[in-house]
């Protein structure tokens, strides 16, 4: 009975680690497969931006300056989203390796945010040629709005955990 | 912090080392080692109880207040 007992218990930790391993694994491949989708989309956006000339969106024809305005906002929005998913990569590898609530963490959610808001910029200039880039200023800017949430949460942490760690 | 720990004293008075101590006490030197050198940011009472079981003192001989201009901040 209690071996039995010991043993579920046992097989349940196994499986909660396996569990963090393999979400870390998941977050890890999004990360890379977006990193993948971003570099496709910097290779064709010169083709992308010339095939939408003449197309038509919400009862409006994409002239040659939409079309352009559209490359400019992929290209230049393009180096903040890298460096968000080098940021991510790094707070990934941080947290497989257990230094989750370091202050090393806190700069890279920062970074990102910044990155985010400075991409909704970008794009809220963009948005005087081409209305619908304003969904993503929009999404752009709720993203790093909750980045910079998570990074105020990731400050407090480090706190209590100094403070912890520092309780004799 | 106005707290100042006296824990070196109170060694030196019964003789006993960092490591016997720290064994003696139940925490780890590292934990001791942070308490000695004023860096600790809070005490245990289970910590302070083995302290004055093992040193066989009060926790007055090994907490000392010393009043200065840093009073009424919540850190060190």
């Amino acid at each position: 009975m209690f071996r039995r007992l010991f043993h579920s218990d046992l097989e349940q930790e196994m499986k909660k680690i396996v569990t963090a391993t393999r979400s870390i694994l998941i977050s890890r491949g999004l990360v890379y497969f977006f990193t993948l989708l971003l570099i496709t989309l910097d290779v064709t956006g010169w083709w992308l931006g010339m095939r939408l000339e003449g197309t038509a969106l919400l009862r409006h024809t994409i002239s040659f300056e939409d079309s352009l305005c559209f490359i400019i906002c992929l290209y230049s929005c393009s180096i903040p989203a890298y460096y968000v998913l080098y940021a991510l990569h790094r707070l990934l590898i941080n947290v497989a390796a257990g230094k989750v609530f370091i202050s090393e963490n806190v700069s890279l959610l920062r970074r990102s945010s910044w990155c985010l808001l400075a991409a909704a910029a970008i794009c809220l200039i963009g948005v005087i040629w081409l209305r619908v880039l304003l969904i993503i200023v929009a999404a752009a800017c709720f993203v790093g709005l909750i980045v910079r949430i998570v990074m105020n949460v990731f400050e407090q942490a480090i706190a209590m955990k100094e403070e912890l760690d520092l309780t004799v | 912090m106005a707290i100042i720990v006296n824990l070196d004293v109170m060694m030196a008075k019964r003789k006993i080392g960092a490591g016997e101590l720290a064994e003696k006490i139940g925490i780890t030197p590292a934990n001791l080692s942070i308490l000695k050198n004023q860096k600790a940011k809070a005490i245990r009472f289970s910590t302070l109880n083995m302290i004055c079981k093992v040193l066989e003192c009060q926790p007055g001989d090994i907490l000392e207040f010393v009043p200065r201009d840093d009073d009424g901040e919540p850190d060190g």
